[in-house]
């Protein structure tokens, strides 16, 4: 069994896109957070599936069209601590 | 009828009686006050305000008077009255135009919800408006002034009401709070300036409030669409420049000088948002107001870039 990571289905995220650049709006918090492609990408993916870290790093590498690395690994553990910090997503348990 | 229609003797009576029933922009404000200072201070800086009909609805019931007591003989105070309630500690009497200022501003920000509410100045020239959100220091309230002496309208010097579907910007035309040495500074600008009384020693320092323009005044019914947004940055270090700013870090500068982001919730996310997408984006940086001003200029002539 592994941690499975989503976004909160009661609080669903309101996207505006300007350029590289989104806005994400979080209900549950009232906070307004402003990140760049990759990082609305990889939320988005949390937002239509909650996933483990290693299927977010295959999602990922298919969306990037590239090769699994420790790189990848790595930012998106990264990514999944600050959307955790931000309360972004949540702990799903299967 | 206006509030300069009255003599000076009947304002002061209304004011301590029945009260006046002020119109400013869409709000009518019910005020009492037996302080013959603020009565002055109201001839002179709201004159050209419409009163309201008597028997009306009013948004909000003020009034502003000093504490009951021996406080009235020793070192007097003034305290802000809202619905019988007194939302403030007192501060010196001589502070009391400010305290009703603050106060109104209080109201509004604390009550008023139909529109997302920025702490910003909002100005229109040739039917082009510009709002300038800006954190005290920034030099907004003495751009904001130099540019209604220069014939731009004044829709507002402390807040931009944003209609949450239309985008369209309701003035509220008041006087401009004017700070320590902005006082100086716009008398030097415009030696016409209508200024009222300096109250000293208040939270924000020595404060005077410069007189709206006439026609600012009766346009307050009037919408405005929106065009621009500018964040004025003054520094006596910088030079004059005019900057496209990137928008989604307006957006996040929008929702740092909002009074009610977080009150709207989603709808204050998605007019915060088309009010972006709806303006060119700026960042204004200056040292002096003539050179802003021609910055302004070029701001609402789409010649930023030439």
């Amino acid at each position: 069994m592994s941690d499975y990571w989503g976004v909160d289905k009661q609080f669903p995220l309101h996207w505006h896109q300007w350029g590289d650049m989104h806005a994400v709006y979080h209900p549950g918090s009232g906070q307004t957070h402003i990140v760049d492609n990759l990082a609305a990408h990889t939320l988005k993916l949390l937002e239509t599936e909650p996933s483990n870290t290693a299927e977010l790093v295959t999602k990922l590498s298919k969306s990037l069209d590239m090769d699994k690395d420790d790189d990848l690994y790595e930012y998106i553990e990264k990514a999944l601590d600050e959307f955790k910090r931000l309360g972004l997503i949540a702990y799903n348990k299967t | 009828m206006k509030l300069a229609d009255i003599s000076k003797t009947d304002l002061s009576n209304r004011l301590k009686n029945e009260g006046i029933r002020l119109r400013i922009g869409p709000f009518v404000i019910l005020l009492n006050t037996r302080i013959e200072a603020l009565s002055s201070a109201l001839k002179l800086l709201y004159g050209e305000s419409e009163l309201a009909i008597d028997g009306g609805f009013s948004d909000f019931h003020i009034s502003l008077d000093a504490p009951a007591g021996l406080r009235g003989y020793y070192r007097p105070q003034v305290l802000f009255y809202f619905d019988g309630q007194v939302p403030f500690k007192p501060l010196p009497i001589t502070h009391a135009f400010p305290l009703f200022e603050w106060g109104l501003n209080w109201c509004i920000a604390k009550y008023v919800h139909q529109y997302l509410i920025l702490h910003a100045a909002v100005l229109e020239k040739n039917n082009r408006s510009i709002i300038m959100p800006g954190p005290p220091g920034s030099g907004k309230s003495t751009l904001c002034a130099a540019l209604a002496l220069r014939g731009w309208r004044l829709l507002s010097d402390e807040m931009a009401l944003v209609g949450l579907e239309d985008l369209s910007l309701t003035p509220v035309t008041r006087p401009v709070a004017l700070k320590n040495e902005s006082i100086d500074i716009i008398q030097r600008f415009e030696s016409d300036a209508v200024l009222g009384p300096l109250s000293y020693d208040t939270s924000k320092g020595t404060v005077a409030h410069l007189q709206p323009p006439v026609d600012s005044m009766s346009r307050y019914l009037e919408k405005s669409g929106v065009s621009y947004i500018v964040m004025p940055r003054y520094s006596p270090e910088s030079s004059n420049e005019v900057r496209e700013m990137q928008q989604s870090s307006m957006l996040k500068e929008l929702i740092r000088n909002s009074f009610n982001y977080n009150i709207l919730r989603e709808e204050g996310f998605r007019t915060a948002c088309r009010l972006v997408d709806a303006c060119g984006c700026f960042t204004l940086d200056f040292n002096n107001l003539d050179d802003a001003l021609t910055s302004m200029d070029r701001v609402i002539h789409n010649s930023v870039n030439e």
